[in-house]
């Protein structure tokens, strides 16, 4: 699996949020969109997700061109910032959920998608918590339901919208580490939106590190610490390296 | 989070389609064109004859009938109104739940069963008319039971404007005043009631609204004697039972409009006045 | 509590006895007042059978085409921008300024036989006022901002994550819908259909305009109220009243205990 973005741009009411946006992820990689808010890592996320139609460019992955493809037909599954779970349905129910909206004909029957749904309970740690209800779980414990959920539709590429922005410190970091040995184990791609370096470097393979609608620098962890390319990616990346 | 908002713009969300167009469908064959109806029958009208069916002296006073009726049935809920949205928000006692829900009674009975019930009351063999009977007053039948009749059907409106602020009266406030030497009604005249003005001013209004509308409560208590005690609503009744469509629709068109306009002064005004206080705050 | 306090509530619970339960009172004690075999034989007289049935009728129909538009509308309302949004926001909420006659009188006017929708209907044989027809277009009327008013301020607070993160998943609209949006948004429908309902089988004076006011045949509940009393049948008017004085106090008591479960539900009115 390879998938490619290629001169993507969006202009919303007259204003350029993404300007020629281009970047590629390779089978199994973690990529990380980092930059300050405004700069367009979100929208990018949403352009990839088919949440947003781009104005120009191209998405296509394994050489199939997507860019016009609904949501729902692309299979990439995301983990939204507030998680968006189901609030009237179970644990159980919100990961199946992608399961049952599927056309009869590829639609698993009931014991199958049980069975499934038992599988990645166990896969995130919560094999006891199926019948539990969103709100009567902790934050951690719905971000990996979330994980969950996505995971449930064999996603060709995992989106992740700042899975860990609603959760506290400690939680954080222990997620942090779950949520890239759960990819690894699964072998999908993933592509990570945050503002947060410290998550970025803990994530990812590659970077890209976004201002204004552009990529600044797309690179190995090391490189941008080593060689900045830009004066902002220095000044990004400096200031943080000062407050450690 | 700019973005997220602008994006909403181009929702990915299906249904746009459908949805739109069941709406424009519905709002077109249900609420535009009858309004298109009595515009256009208002609007074929000429000069001379509007003036010919408003200047009736039997239109102009089933007019002075309604407006004033309406006003003082308005006075009667501002108190009222005040009062009930008051007690029920500020104290807890026994039954106060009940009487919560109470207050939308009017809204829920159908108004010609509120009218029978208070000719019920009010009629001289009533309970409460037959209280009034030995001092010479007897509202049925006369302006008063018109104005029995609106305050009834409109009291809803005046108390459920008015308690939300009483809930997000500042307590803080109050204390300072009391911290500054005010007085109980000081404290009341000067501090709270300014809070709650936008409440009543919209209250009130609807309550007009309302009263000016109304129909069905107010046919059986009015005793419906022309220059007396008829209402511009039975008149246009009248009108139609007659077939003059064009004199109906000059009484409905101007009390339309009326109503907008009011209506359109009481949002200009609350805007204003929520927002004197947003700016001083 | 304070002196003044008990006075307050004292006058407080005065004024609601006089101004609302006083009329109440007065109806149940003039339909059972002459007993509950004279209140049942007022009930089943054919008349008022077929006025009750005639506004369960009308409900009936008004309900599921409330429920779809207001669900249409707030969807369309909430969830998309577009051109002429905020006018047809108004123009949904403008059957609540319209008073009942003159809201029966525009119908009259477009859609009775010398207006210009209906005169044309009416030579192709086709009557759309003075028969149910005409009521149940009224009580649309009248009855058409309720459902879209109380699902609106709900689909606009829960936001559109969730239908998203269904989108991605592979749901279609209708999946979407039934399984996501509606869930959330059921009991402000059922609330505003509540509403709705209990409008459309009370409303009398519009659909006193364009009944038709025929005995026996386009006599809604509240319309055979009217009548009677003017009959001089005193308990059979207000027995008849009893079934909507019931109906009204069913509805305060849904509208209340729905509050109580679902408080995001339980708009004010």
């Amino acid at each position: 699996m390879s998938f490619v973005v290629q001169d993507i741009a969006k202009t919303f009411g007259g204003q350029k949020v993404l300007e020629s946006v281009s970047l590629s992820v390779e089978k199994g990689e973690f990529v990380a969109l980092l930059g300050p808010s405004g700069s367009g890592k979100t929208t990018l996320l949403n352009i990839i997700a088919g949440l947003t139609q781009p104005d120009g460019g191209r998405l296509e992955i394994d050489g199939e061109d997507i860019t016009r493809l609904p949501s729902g037909a692309r299979r990439f599954g995301m983990v939204f910032q507030s998680y968006a779970l189901f609030r009237h349905m179970t644990v159980a129910d919100n990961i199946a959920f992608g399961l049952r909206v599927l056309p009869r004909a590829q639609r698993p029957g009931r014991a199958a998608r049980a069975e499934k749904v038992k599988a990645l309970l166990e896969l995130v740690e919560m094999p006891e918590l199926g019948n539990r209800y969103p709100a009567q779980l902790s934050g951690g414990q719905r971000q990996r339901v979330a994980m969950a959920r996505a995971l449930a539709i064999d996603p060709r590429l995992l989106l992740l919208d700042e899975p860990f922005s609603a959760l506290d410190a400690k939680v954080r970091q222990s997620l942090r580490s779950s949520v890239r040995s759960l990819q690894k184990k699964v072998g999908v791609s993933a592509i990570l939106v945050t503002h947060d370096q410290a998550e970025a470097w803990a994530l990812a393979d590659r970077v890209a590190v976004m201002n204004r609608g552009r990529i600044e620098q797309f690179d190995t962890p090391e490189m941008l610490r080593g060689a900045p390319a830009t004066s902002f990616v220095a000044d990004f990346l400096g200031i943080d390296m000062l407050e450690r | 989070m700019f973005a997220s908002l602008v994006s909403r713009r181009r929702s990915p969300l299906p249904g746009l389609g459908l949805t739109l167009g069941v709406t424009l469908l519905f709002v077109t064959l249900i609420v535009l064109l009858p309004l298109i109806g009595l515009g256009w029958q208002f609007a074929r009208l000429g000069a001379s004859d509007y003036l010919r069916v408003m200047g009736d002296p039997r239109v102009l006073a089933s007019l002075r009938v309604t407006i004033s009726a309406a006003a003082a049935a308005t006075l009667v809920n501002a108190a009222g109104g005040l009062l009930l949205a008051w007690v029920i928000t500020r104290y807890r006692f026994a039954g106060r739940g009940v009487l919560d829900a109470l207050i939308d009674l009017p809204f829920a009975l159908p108004t010609s069963v509120a009218g029978i019930a208070l000719v019920a009351l009010y009629a001289k063999d009533g309970w409460i008319g037959g209280l009034l009977a030995p001092f010479g007053l007897t509202p049925a039948y006369t302006w008063w039971g018109i104005v029995i009749a609106m305050a009834f059907t409109s009291i809803p409106f005046a108390v459920r404007a008015i308690q939300p602020l009483i809930e997000e009266l500042d307590a803080a406030e109050e204390a300072a005043a009391r911290t500054l030497g005010a007085s109980d009604g000081q404290i009341f005249a000067r501090v709270i009631l300014p809070h709650l003005m936008p409440g009543i001013l919209t209250g009130t209004g609807l309550s007009f609204v309302r009263s000016l509308g109304e129909f069905g409560a107010v046919i059986f208590i009015a005793g419906n004697l022309p220059f007396k005690t008829e209402i511009a609503s039975l008149l246009i009744m009248i009108r139609l039972d007659e077939f003059d469509y064009p004199a109906a629709a000059a009484i409905a068109g101007t009390m339309l409009l009326l109503s907008l306009a009011l209506l359109i002064a009481i949002n200009i005004a609350q805007t204003r006045l929520y927002r004197r206080f947003e700016q001083g705050a | 509590m304070s002196l003044r306090q008990r006075l307050l509530i004292g006058l407080a619970v005065l004024f609601a006895l006089i101004a609302i339960v006083a009329p109440v009172a007065a109806i149940l004690t003039r339909a059972f007042g002459d007993g509950l075999g004279a209140w049942w034989s007022a009930i089943v007289e054919p008349e008022t059978l077929h006025a009750i049935w005639l506004t369960v009728l009308t409900a009936l129909i008004v309900l599921p085409i409330n429920i779809v538009f207001g669900i249409a509308a707030a969807w369309a309302i909430a969830r998309f921008r577009f051109p002429g949004r905020r006018a047809l926001l108004i123009l949904i909420e403008i059957p609540f300024a319209v008073s009942p006659v003159i809201a029966g009188l525009c119908f009259l006017l477009i859609y009775g036989a010398y207006g210009p929708v209906g005169a044309p209907l009416m030579n192709e044989g086709i009557q759309l006022m003075f028969n149910l027809t005409g009521i149940v277009l009224v009580s649309l009327f009248v009855t058409c901002p309720f459902v879209m008013r109380e699902v609106l301020p709900v689909l606009q607070v829960t936001g559109e994550d969730e239908e998203k993160a269904a989108l991605t998943l592979g749901a279609n609209g209708w999946q979407i819908f039934r399984h996501v949006t509606l869930p959330n948004i059921l009991w402000a429908l059922v609330h505003g259909a509540i509403l709705a309902t209990a409008r459309a089988m009370g409303e009398f004076g519009a659909v006193s305009v364009v009944s038709g006011a025929v005995r026996g045949q386009t006599m809604t509940l509240p319309l055979q109220v009217e009548l009677l009393y003017n009959d001089y049948n005193t308990t059979g008017a207000f027995a008849a009243a009893t079934v909507l004085t019931a109906l009204a106090l069913v509805t305060l008591m849904l509208r209340s205990a729905i509050a109580a479960v679902h408080p995001e539900a339980g708009g004010r009115t």
